[in-house]
């Protein structure tokens, strides 16, 4: 006869194993705990390698801290935050970093929600060009927004030639030209793009019958912005802030253009110093902190969107999109926008292209003109004799060896994404999504070097596993490149996948469930069709940012595998900033029309699939 | 619920168990023959430095290959004419920065992969001699018939290919009678307030290497003396400055000069003709070739008592390389070889840079080298003190 005690505890294994069963059975649960093993893998790996590099004592300070070359220390870290260094090295930069993440936050936002509004919902003229346009100066690189920012307000306090308002007798004052508020006007119309995008997929999967409903009820304009809309797309607007919080405490190059002439350091530039300078430990552990604070901004995101309790605008009844007419507002609103376009996106890319047709840098005469850097035949007086772009092998080689990564990475880091972003929603409040959502993020903020670096040792020994093979060598591989630039840019796609599963409605798929489809069928056949939109918006954040990569995989690269980012770093370094120019403008002429068809097919789908 | 958050977290410890392990370091001692060198360095005959060109290019025939990493543009150049010249040797290049080269070579060289036979670098903070050369990831190959030829200061820790200079520039234009300096300290005076340009120290190891040059050695002694040349006084140090480098460093602080993000700003900012009030500045001397292209007026100035520490060009192979004859057979070339063909070393030879040989004539225009005033590198002073010099910029704001 049996005990109390044995049933219970029999039932309380056998519950445990069913339990068990259908954790494991269950095609979701494999999925999470796949891709937490990946991520723990790919990304708390390198992580972990970063940890350990600052407390290790390098061989040039063994001297100061009073140790031997390799062993345990807490120098680093030590004078990082408790030493007299930490005012200059670590406080007056994280402060000024935190400005520029806020204000360029702020207005980033602002502009990219207000801009996506009115392209998406509002019948403003003009909108397929708008539509184009807007999102170009994500697509220029930021030190060429910089160089115009320059040409534009220069004063003479840098000397060269002035700069237009100067030669105009305008007096540009010194906070306009340089500092904070020029690198934050800067960044903004560089980071909009984030918020642009994002939101712009979130209204457009929205019901007009939502605000349409509130109309009938006799609310106002304002109130159903305020009441309907902006609840509904607040998930994409935090997603937007996230990234652009994150990558505007994390930047660089603007900051060192625009700041140096005035020693504005923020903590980003402080760790790219002292990467440049060779005290990688100090940049490491500077880094650690950025990752932190990032860490920390995805956690008050956590906190903010689980406190709600439902996004879902994706439901199982059609829906229809009604424009809102912006009225007497609307030649103003157009013009704005006009003179908007002309000014922050015009400027950049016709200061690029004349540049890259002048044979000496900023002699504007007509005889200055020339196609050389474009198609010249080889002379020895120019360019180090270097041909022009389109008659160098280098350059065709470079061409389709981005063409081919920005495709493939674009491509399987935007399924990931989306897969992540899938459990980031469904786990929302619990314990895996949030776990997947914070290591998604890690790669964000690690810089660029140091990951493809970590990435390059990692992979150039195969990986082994109880003495079994699981991953061959990946040097010099194409694969390697693909891999580090999937794993750095998941933050983007995750970001826009999680904004867009939040809208998908789980009725949908308790439908499905319930005459039959499994989980694989469910994400193919509904939720994977329903997330177009942040499907192509995921895509579109990675692929020009990869575009534009070449920290990231400057390291992986051999002398087969270059692209065009590493062809025109080698052009300005060797003194030919015209043909660096050329290539700018072939990168971004790839990016432009790739996105041209994306928004014109993928509109077209969109707007197919939730005709309902 | 609970059970589930079980399993995730068992299988996080799990693979971090399994991560930590990977991290594992692997110290290997590498085994050595009766002379006390190792597999490779006997293979490759890395100390004989009486081979000719001749037995190299037979030897490199047979590796048929080679692979450089270097800090120049012009390496594409090298790579073409060392084809033309020693036909059956493939040769590729890597043009790339600094800093990334050296973190490449060494992570490609702790994971065993031996991709760079050659590297072009500089070495400007002595960090290349003390830890690659002296730890052995890099080694010195300087034949003796070319050392015969090269001031024997110059290769006691390095193979140098051509020295470079952090020179302080005019506007030719602006001055025409000359530079308006030529004591150093007169930068740090009101009159030139807010009017210099430079590269933050902080920026790059080699502005942090060329503001260590002037607290080291006898550097700080030189400038005590011309300060008193000047001014007629003693130099009297600050609280914090240990000697006249130091005081010399705050005071170029406190007359605010302004930074920029690169040397080419400084070169067009400085050269660009048609300004009525121009700074001076101080970038690398090898912008002096744009002056030509761009229509620019910049003109060197020779500073007393010393322009800084020298930026020395060097060549090293790679240990564990797989070319070894072929990257000996290519530094050979790169250095101007013995045969009198200077094509693997004339795409260096332009404005703003000086050959080490005694046998190579500078780019016409230059300035002779012996007429410049240049302070002494010494790599172990500079890696002792260079982010000590760091931290006191830093603190100076």
């Amino acid at each position: 006869m049996r005990t109390n005690a044995e049933i219970q505890s029999y039932s309380k294994s056998k519950r445990i194993k069913n339990q068990i069963l259908e954790v494991v059975t269950n095609p979701y649960n494999v999925i999470v705990l796949i891709a937490i093993a990946l991520l723990t893998y790919l990304i708390v790996l390198p992580l972990l390698d970063m940890i350990s590099t600052t407390f290790v004592l390098a061989q040039r300070d063994a001297r100061s801290a009073g140790g031997t070359t390799g062993e345990f220390t807490l120098y680093y870290w030590h004078r990082l935050l408790a030493s007299e260094l930490t005012g200059k090295l670590l406080l007056q930069p994280l402060l000024n970093s935190l400005l520029i993440g806020v204000c360029v936050s702020v207005l980033a936002i602002t502009l990219g929600s207000v801009l996506a509004w009115l392209m998406v919902r509002t019948d403003l003229p003009f909108k397929k060009f708008f539509s184009l346009a807007v999102i170009i100066p994500y697509m220029i690189p930021s030190w060429c927004k910089s160089q115009a920012w320059l040409t534009m307000f220069k004063t003479e306090r840098i000397g060269g030639a002035p700069g237009f308002l100067t030669s105009l007798g305008v007096n540009v004052p010194e906070w306009l030209a340089y500092g904070p508020v020029a690198i934050i006007l800067v960044l903004s119309l560089h980071y909009y793009a984030y918020a642009y995008l994002l939101v712009s997929a979130a209204l457009n999967s929205i019901n007009s019958e939502l605000e349409e409903m509130g109309e009938i009820q006799g609310a106002g304009k304002m109130m159903i912005l305020r009441k309907i809309t902006f609840p509904l797309v607040l998930p994409a607007m935090l997603s937007a802030v996230i990234l652009t919080f994150s990558k505007a405490i994390g930047t660089f190059g603007v900051i060192n253009y625009l700041g140096n002439p005035v020693n504005f350091v923020t903590l980003s530039s402080q760790l790219y110093m002292n990467n440049k300078s060779q005290n990688t430990e100090t940049a490491f552990a500077m880094a650690l902190i950025l990752i932190c604070i990032a860490s920390i901004s995805v956690f008050m995101n956590q906190k903010l969107i689980g406190s709600r309790k439902s996004y879902a605008t994706i439901g199982g009844k059609g829906g229809r999109s009604t424009e809102i007419r912006l009225g007497m507002h609307k030649p103003i609103i157009t013009i704005v926008l006009i003179l908007f376009f002309i000014v922050g996106i015009m400027m950049p890319i016709l200061l690029l292209i004349l540049e890259s047709f002048m044979l000496r840098e900023g002699s504007y005469a007509l005889s200055n003109f020339t196609l050389h850097y474009w198609i010249g035949d080889p002379d020895p007086t120019i360019m180090e004799g270097l041909p022009g772009i389109f008659k160098n092998d280098d350059f065709i080689n470079a061409l389709l060896n981005s063409i081919k990564l920005t495709f493939v990475t674009g491509i399987l880091g935007t399924i990931f994404g989306q897969i992540l972003g899938y459990i980031c929603a469904k786990g929302r409040g619990k314990l895996h999504g949030k776990i997947v959502e914070q290591l998604v993020f890690i790669p964000y903020l690690i810089p660029s070097v140091a990951f493809g670096g970590i990435f390059l040792s990692m992979f150039s020994t195969p990986q082994t596993i109880f003495g079994v093979t699981i991953i061959p060598s990946l040097y010099g591989t194409f694969a390697l490149i693909s891999l580090t630039s999937v794993i750095k840019h998941l933050p983007f796609a995750s970001r826009a996948g999680t904004s867009n599963m939040l809208q998908i409605s789980g009725e949908l798929e308790e439908a499905a469930s319930i005459v039959g489809a499994g989980f694989f069928k469910r994400f193919a056949r509904i939720v994977f069709p329903l997330s177009k939109g942040g499907f192509i918006s995921g895509f579109m954040l990675i692929f020009v940012s990869i575009m534009k990569e070449l920290d990231l995989i400057i390291l992986i690269m051999t002398p087969k595998t270059t692209t065009l980012p590493y062809l025109a770093f080698q052009y300005a370094n060797g003194n030919s900033p015209q043909a660096s120019d050329c290539v700018a403008i072939v990168m971004f002429s790839i990016v432009f029309l790739v996105y041209a068809i994306a928004n014109i097919f993928g509109d077209a789908d969109l707007a197919k699939s939730m005709g309902g | 619920m609970l059970q589930h958050k079980r399993w995730i977290s068992a299988a996080l410890a799990a693979v971090m168990t399994l991560s930590l392990t990977a991290c594992g370091g692997k110290t290997e001692t590498a085994e050595v023959n009766e002379n006390g060198e190792t597999e490779w360095e006997a293979n490759a005959d890395i100390f004989n430095m009486d081979q000719t060109e001749e037995e190299l290019y037979e030897l490199a025939k047979q590796e048929g290959k080679v692979t450089f990493y270097s800090i120049s543009s012009r390496c594409t150049k090298i790579a073409e004419a060392f084809e033309a010249k020693y036909p059956g040797i493939e040769c590729e290049s890597f043009d790339i920065s600094t800093n990334e080269l050296l973190e490449k070579v060494t992570r490609e060289h702790e994971a065993g992969q031996h991709t760079a036979d050659v590297v072009h670098i500089k070495d400007q903070d002595g960090s290349l001699w003390n830890e690659y050369v002296q730890n052995k990831v890099f080694y010195n190959y300087l034949p003796t018939e070319i050392a015969a030829h090269i001031d024997p200061v110059y290769t006691e820790t390095q193979v140098p290919l051509y020295i470079e200079l952090t020179q302080l520039f005019y506007n030719s234009e602006a001055y025409p009678d000359g530079a308006p300096i030529s004591n150093i300290w007169e930068i740090t005076q009101p009159e030139w307030k807010g009017r210099i340009m430079m590269q933050n120290p902080l920026d790059n190891v080699s502005w942090g290497s060329w503001i260590t040059g002037f607290c080291t050695g006898d550097v700080p002694d030189q400038l005590a003396v011309a300060y008193k040349e000047l001014t007629g006084e003693e130099l009297t140090l600050s609280e914090g400055c240990e000697n006249a480098g130091y005081e010399f460093l705050k005071r170029l602080h406190d007359n605010e000069p302004i930074f920029t993000s690169s040397s080419d700003e400084i070169a067009e900012a400085v050269g660009t003709k048609g300004q009525t009030n121009p700074p001076i500045g101080f970038c690398a001397s090898s912008k002096l070739r744009k002056n030509i292209d761009n229509d620019w007026c910049l003109a060197p100035i020779n500073l007393y008592p010393t322009t800084g520490i020298p930026a020395i060009n060097t060549l090293y192979v790679v240990e564990g390389c797989e070319h070894p004859n072929a990257a000996k057979l290519l530094i050979r070339f790169m250095l101007g070889g013995t045969d009198g063909d200077l094509s693997g070393y004339e795409p260096f030879n332009t404005l703003g840079g000086w050959p080490v040989r005694d046998d190579i004539e500078p780019a016409e225009g230059s300035t002779p080298y012996e007429e410049l005033n240049v302070s002494a590198f010494d790599p172990v002073a500079i890696y002792d003190n260079i982010n000590v010099v760091r931290d006191f910029w830093t603190l100076l704001g």
